[in-house]
């Protein structure tokens, strides 16, 4: 008796190709995505980190910590200039906030005369990083930097200590002894994380931009609350726009466009309705954040960047549930379709997955997606304390993305027009 | 044997709302309208009947504006049908309840009123009339979801009639509807067409439009192919026959009956003009074939007979 009912779900299952992408292909992408992003498949090895070079000492002997710095490999190293005006520290600090570079190097002045006075004196470099954004960065710079300070010029290294230990003058005595030792062992194994030992005179001092200023952990909050706001969004979008569909199916289309109504206003009416919503969710969304997770809604300037960039996803997400909404012609094919498309966007546009994570090439894929550029721009207001001007590359790109939407629902929706 | 026959003379001298000359549509290779001429009376109720694939729904949507004719022209009450006043001076009853479940009865009458261009005291007014007319002034604040068939009929049509408009255009106003529905809403729509509505009907119940239209217009392969009062239609196409159906206790003989009576089985069918006379005459010899009757029953021509008799028999699917 059961044989009927198993046959009629299989046949149910093999007939809608939205079902079966559903249970086959999306999980099998999603796998896909998330093994390129944590599992480092199909990368040889782990890409380079970006990292700025300011070099405030301009010496022979930084110019050569530099060139060392070059040379590591793990590294890809842009020199970055400096004013003559500005400060080092400030410059290495904004490039690293902005998200220009997950961490940057200040080579600060002074460096070659304390190189020169070897051992005696402490050299330090000044390492600014965002270890929210990139854990990885912080750590594998902070690590190279002190492997670079001992290869930068390794027989001045020796020459230096000869100097030191003749001025000691004399043989070593036993203490001389084992302060070399300590010099010795804190340069073969150097520390990565606060600089050094206390004998080592190898030090990078390390600043988190971040947790300076009081936003360690909040960033990352504020980060999940845009990804997540934002693939919500596309679905309720999409809920919001299916009406036209169950307009048609029940007639009611027909009786709409018998009257006054034009479908040009049929459009417009349901996709204002729909941006309304959108900015009205992401509102709640971000009030929430705010009120439980500490989401730095109301810092300088976020209230302003955050409207804007919650007028420019609502409107781009408005624009894709329309173009779904008039391109389906069922409700069922549309939610299959929706479901699909969403989820793909959203793993391969950051909200699932902090963009920051994946590989290069997964990043520039995922500029496609709405969902990038959504997410990337309230980054920039949440994390960067971007200016509003700086928001002109994602609000442009989801303009566009809305232009070209409504032109293609438009011609989509023809099909409902008088024929 | 599809062959056009001529208009009510009557019809012609009173103000048209809807007129409909060489209505001509093609679809691909399909020809859905092949130079039809309508024409309603303020204040007529007609009928537009047709099998499936006639042409019904194109033409109803054409005078709607929803279809753009590829020849011919359609005015309602002088104005294009097409454009904005004349798409006021129509109103739509799809054949689907075409309401928004989620809405009340009254929040239903206020979106299409609105869309039709009311507002204010008039919209306020024409939907209290309205939720008297249909009987759901009592129901007017519950949620259409929860209505019956009859009920979402009656609201569907009330919807269309808001803007008082001249033609109302009606597909299949009562499928799916109890018999008691069915009357309620033919009552309805004699009180439009006494108002001076139009009312023009497709349907597939012919005994519905035999009761109801005063005119009657039957279309197939996209052109009208008889038009007038069912009595007319009746008498111009059949004329004055009779059917009769008799059914026996056992087969007769085909070579004991005269020409023109069909047998199948048990079953004799034929046409006869005199009942009085031709009836025993046939019963007569009947018997005289050994054969005993059973039941005898004889069919007055109706409607349902001349639309068999001009669009044929065979399926339309």
């Amino acid at each position: 008796m059961i044989g009927p009912v198993i046959r009629v779900s299989w046949l149910a299952l093999v007939r809608d190709r939205y079902a079966l992408v559903l249970s086959f292909l999306v999980p099998v992408a999603f796998f896909s995505i998330l093994a390129f992003v944590f599992g480092g498949v199909g990368r040889e090895g782990l890409p380079a980190v970006r990292v700025a070079v300011i070099d405030e000492d301009h010496t022979g002997m930084s110019a050569l910590l530099v060139k060392a710095i070059e040379n590591e490999s793990s590294l890809a190293v842009e020199r970055h200039p400096l004013d003559a005006t500005a400060s080092a520290g400030g410059e290495a600090r904004r490039l690293v906030q902005r998200g220009d570079v997950p961490a940057a190097v200040v080579v600060p002045a002074g460096f070659g005369e304390r190189f020169a006075r070897f051992p005696a004196e402490t050299l330090t470099v000044e390492l600014y990083s965002d270890r929210a954004a990139d854990p990885v960065a912080h750590h594998v710079v902070a690590g190279l930097l002190q492997r670079a300070l001992i290869g930068a010029a390794p027989e001045r290294l020796v020459r230096g200590v000869t100097q030191w230990l003749e001025d000691k003058g004399g043989t070593l005595a036993p203490a001389q002894r084992e302060l070399l030792d300590g010099v010795a062992r804190s340069a073969a194994a150097p520390s990565a994380e606060s600089g050094a030992p206390v004998a080592s005179p190898f030090r990078v001092a390390v600043t988190d931009v971040q947790a300076e200023r009081g936003r360690e952990g909040r960033n990352v909050v504020s980060y999940y609350a845009a990804g997540i706001g934002v693939m919500f969004l596309l679905f309720t979008m999409t809920t919001a726009t299916r009406g036209l569909i169950a307009e048609e199916e029940t007639g009611t289309l027909e009786r709409l466009l018998s009257t006054d109504l034009t479908m040009g206003r049929l459009l417009l009416g349901r996709w204002l309705f729909a941006v309304g919503l959108g900015c009205a969710q992401l509102a709640v969304m971000f009030f929430w954040g705010w009120m439980a997770f500490g989401v730095d809604l109301f810092g300088r300037g976020h209230l302003a960047g955050v409207s804007v960039m919650t007028l420019a996803a609502a409107a781009a997400a408005a624009t894709f549930g329309l173009v779904l909404g008039t391109a389906c012609r069922s409700q069922a094919q549309l939610q299959g379709l929706a479901t699909v498309v969403i989820l793909l966007m959203s793993a391969l546009g950051g909200s699932m997955v902090p963009r920051y994570l994946m590989p290069e090439a997964m990043r520039t894929l995922g500029l496609v997606t709405f969902n990038a550029w959504a997410v990337t721009g309230y980054e920039k207001v949440f994390w960067r304390d971007a200016p509003l001007a700086a928001l002109w590359p994602q609000v442009a790109v989801l303009a566009g993305m809305t232009a070209v939407g409504l032109f293609v629902a438009r011609r989509l929706a023809r099909r409902w027009e008088s024929v | 044997m599809a062959k056009k026959i001529g208009t009510t003379a009557d019809a012609m001298s009173v103000a048209a709302v809807l007129e409909v000359r060489d209505a001509r549509k093609r679809f691909g290779d399909a020809l859905a309208l092949d130079g039809i001429d309508l024409r309603v009376n303020r204040g007529e109720w007609v009928g537009l009947l047709g099998p499936n694939g006639a042409g019904k729904t194109t033409l109803v949507r054409a005078i709607a504006g929803r279809v753009r004719l590829d020849a011919g022209w359609i005015t309602l009450a002088g104005d294009p049908s097409s454009g904005r006043q004349g798409g006021r001076r129509c109103g739509l009853v799809p054949q689907e309840n075409a309401l928004y479940p989620f809405l009340t009865a009254r929040e239903n009458l206020e979106v299409f009123g609105r869309l039709y261009g009311l507002g204010g005291r008039a919209l306020r007014e024409r939907i209290a009339w309205a939720l008297v007319w249909t009987g759901l002034a009592d129901r007017a604040a519950e949620r259409t979801a929860g209505f019956s068939g009859g009920m979402k009929r009656r609201l569907n049509l009330a919807c269309a009639v808001l803007h008082r408009p001249d033609l109302v255009l009606l597909d299949e106003p009562t499928t799916g509807v109890d018999p008691q529905s069915r009357e309620r809403i033919f009552a309805m729509l004699a009180e439009l067409r006494d108002s001076g509505t139009s009312l023009l009907h497709t349907t597939h119940q012919l005994g519905e439009a035999e009761g109801a239209c005063k005119r009657v217009v039957i279309i197939d392969h996209g052109r009208v192919l008889a038009e007038g009062t069912p009595g007319e239609l009746i008498e111009r196409t059949l004329g004055h026959t009779h059917g009769v159906v008799v059914t026996l206790d056992r087969p007769p003989a085909a070579a004991s009956l005269p020409g023109g009576v069909d047998v199948q089985g048990r079953m004799v069918r034929t046409g006869i003009e005199n009942v009085a006379v031709e009836l025993p005459r046939l019963l007569a010899l009947l018997h005289a074939a050994g054969c005993g009757v059973e039941d005898v029953r004889v069919v007055r021509p109706d409607l349902h007979a001349v639309f068999l008799h001009l669009t044929g028999r065979e399926l339309r699917e």
